[in-house]
């Protein structure tokens, strides 16, 4: 009769183990000491469960229409989630703009370009749905993966419901907010006080916030963006914000993007024009472009060569190399 | 023994009276209660707009409409004094008769008929789809594409058909002209009044609303030239979203 109790007692336990080992577990960014508090919403708290379905969704081809592109085809972890191309060419079509780096999107106040959308839950919605990106509706999308009993699982274990819309950008938002690098040579030399720069690389930090270039009065810290739109002056035709406001003042303005891990994320602008740093720091040293509602920051800066040359080192110092080698963002084989 | 049987006896007379108080109630609400349904047709020259059906507009383009997916919103019917909500969101697919939409109204007279066309400010920024239930036209299901992704927002209607630029008769409809409308800007409310309906008569009542679709391309006077304007998604040509959204909101009339 002890040996039976024994027995009843041991499947008993064995069995609450395993539903113990299903349960989701609450997890906790990550993020430099130096950067703000990370507003998290409420229904998207990050756990083990929804990491794990939004890396699955990130890097699944089932989210193109054609099933041979994810999102990581684009955003590629090596090039801080660039991609290297001028444009983007996916299913034949080409996107119509340079591949913007996903660093620290959890405290980009809006996303896109023209800021048109609020939150990263929203944003997962436009690549899947634009039709030169992944181009496939969402209809569509759930259907494929309510077809599969992993993502079924996975869904109820990280949401408590079946995979639907609500799931998917959640779980991408999950994903995306873990996208945190803030661990580059600058950083430790100026927020940790850790080693020093070199002497062209001072010389770089120094022209970088002084009064003569302005390059941080838009490229603020600490995430080397203010957020703000701005015309640098390029005449590629592309509306930017006023596709957005309608405003004639607001055409060819973009949202400032960051500059951190600058040196892997070329080609540079939101056209792809500036294939090199060196070309870029050129554009701005000449007084940008000609286009359309050019930012009065924009002017001739007269730099000696070797002054263009320092600042390039010193956008070199922003690379975060453990953040674009981190296993942990990599596609799962 | 003798309370006992009086307390029974109050409360088999409170259940009884409850019963019939509610089968009255019941019996009232199915004797007065009138079905009212709203159907949008869409029209060319008075006659009903098909799929497969050819318009010729005054710059002698011939026309096919291939969608007329259109959101409304805020529907009220009233009295004039009282104006109840009928529904606040339906998304409508106007070609192919199936427009309608179908309430049981509480008992009364009606003849005022208000709606939106798209989606009012309050419901169309800042919103995410994803969170509505999937059968809620507002949701990323239920909305058939009708959401501005990259901006945030519904599309108000989408007017999408093809067209011959040519003039020869029975030639091919080669071109496409698309008119995908819809930003805050861009919503219209509209107001209408019928002849009175009765709604405790228990009869069904049918309010027709007509989209005069030769209106919609034409406007008062104001043609769209499908041969240079036919093609709009709101942000890359306002203007043209702007005018057709004006001629949509023009060409409606109401008919009990």
């Amino acid at each position: 009769m002890s040996r039976i109790l024994g027995f009843i007692i041991l499947i008993i336990c064995w069995s609450c183990s395993q539903v113990a080992d299903k349960k989701d577990k609450i997890i906790t960014y990550q993020s430099p000491s130096f950067f703000p508090k990370m507003e998290i919403p409420a229904d998207n708290i990050p756990s083990e469960a929804r990491m794990e379905l939004g890396k699955k969704l990130f890097y699944d081809v089932q989210l193109s229409k054609n099933q041979t592109h994810h999102c990581g085809s684009c955003h590629v972890v090596s090039a801080a989630f660039t991609d290297g191309q001028r444009v983007s060419v996916i299913h034949e079509n080409t996107v119509n703009r340079n591949a913007p780096t996903l660093v620290n999107l959890a405290w980009s106040p809006y996303l896109m370009a023209e800021g048109g959308v609020p939150n990263l839950e929203l944003q997962a919605l436009a690549p899947i749905h634009e039709s030169h990106e992944l181009n496939l509706s969402m209809q569509e999308l759930i259907l494929r993966l309510q077809e599969n009993e992993e993502y079924q699982l996975l869904s109820q274990r990280a949401y408590q419901r079946p995979i639907d819309a609500f799931v998917i950008t959640r779980a991408l938002a999950c994903f995306q907010r873990s996208f945190i690098s803030g661990d580059s040579k600058f950083d430790r030399v100026y927020y940790l006080k850790q080693g020093n720069f070199s002497a062209s690389e001072q010389r770089g930090f120094d022209l970088f916030f002084s009064e003569q270039t302005q390059c941080s009065s838009c490229h603020a810290l600490p995430f080397f963006t203010s957020y703000e739109f701005a015309s640098l002056g390029l005449t590629d035709g592309d509306e930017g914000l006023k596709r957005k406001t309608y405003l004639e003042e607001d055409a060819g303005k973009f949202k400032t993007p960051t500059l951190r891990n600058i040196e892997i994320t070329g080609p540079y602008m939101h056209n792809g024009s500036f294939g090199s740093l060196e070309e870029v720091i050129e554009f701005y040293n000449a007084g940008g472009g000609v286009g359309r509602n050019k930012s009065n920051k924009i002017i001739p800066l007269s730099l000696t060569e070797q002054e263009k040359q320092d600042l390039v080192a010193f956008l070199k110092t922003l690379t975060d190399w453990n953040f674009v080698q981190n296993a942990k963002l990599v596609r799962s084989e | 023994m003798q309370v006992i049987q009086s307390t029974v006896y109050k409360f088999l007379m409170l259940v009884l009276i409850a019963v019939v108080f509610n089968s009255c109630r019941e019996q009232a609400q199915n004797t007065t209660c009138g079905q009212v349904t709203i159907k949008f047709i869409p029209v060319w020259n008075g006659q009903v707009v098909t799929i497969d059906s050819i318009y010729t507009n005054s710059l002698n383009q011939r026309i096919r409409f291939e969608n007329i997916a259109t959101y409304f919103s805020n529907i009220y019917i009233g009295n004039g004094i009282d104006s109840i909500l009928f529904s606040q969101v339906e998304l409508l697919q106007l070609l192919g008769g199936q427009a309608t939409v179908t309430k049981n109204m509480e008992p009364g007279t009606y003849s005022k008929l208000s709606f939106g066309l798209g989606i009012p400010p309050e419901l169309n920024k800042n919103v995410d789809p994803s969170v509505y239930p999937n059968a809620s036209p507002l949701s990323v299901q239920g909305s058939n594409g009708m959401f501005w992704y990259w901006n945030t927002g519904y599309i108000f209607f989408k007017l999408d058909g093809r067209t011959d630029l040519t003039g020869t008769s029975n030639a091919p409809l080669l071109n496409t002209f698309a008119f995908h409308c819809g930003d805050d800007p861009l919503y219209r409310e509209r107001a209408f009044s019928f002849a009175t309906i009765h709604a405790e008569d228990l009869t069904s009542h049918e309010i027709t609303v007509y989209v005069d679709m030769q209106l919609l391309m034409e406007g008062n006077n104001d043609p769209i030239d499908l041969s240079t304007d036919n093609i709009t998604h709101t942000t890359g040509n306002f203007a043209l979203a702007e005018r057709v959204t004006n001629h949509f909101a023009d060409a409606f009339t109401v008919v009990p």
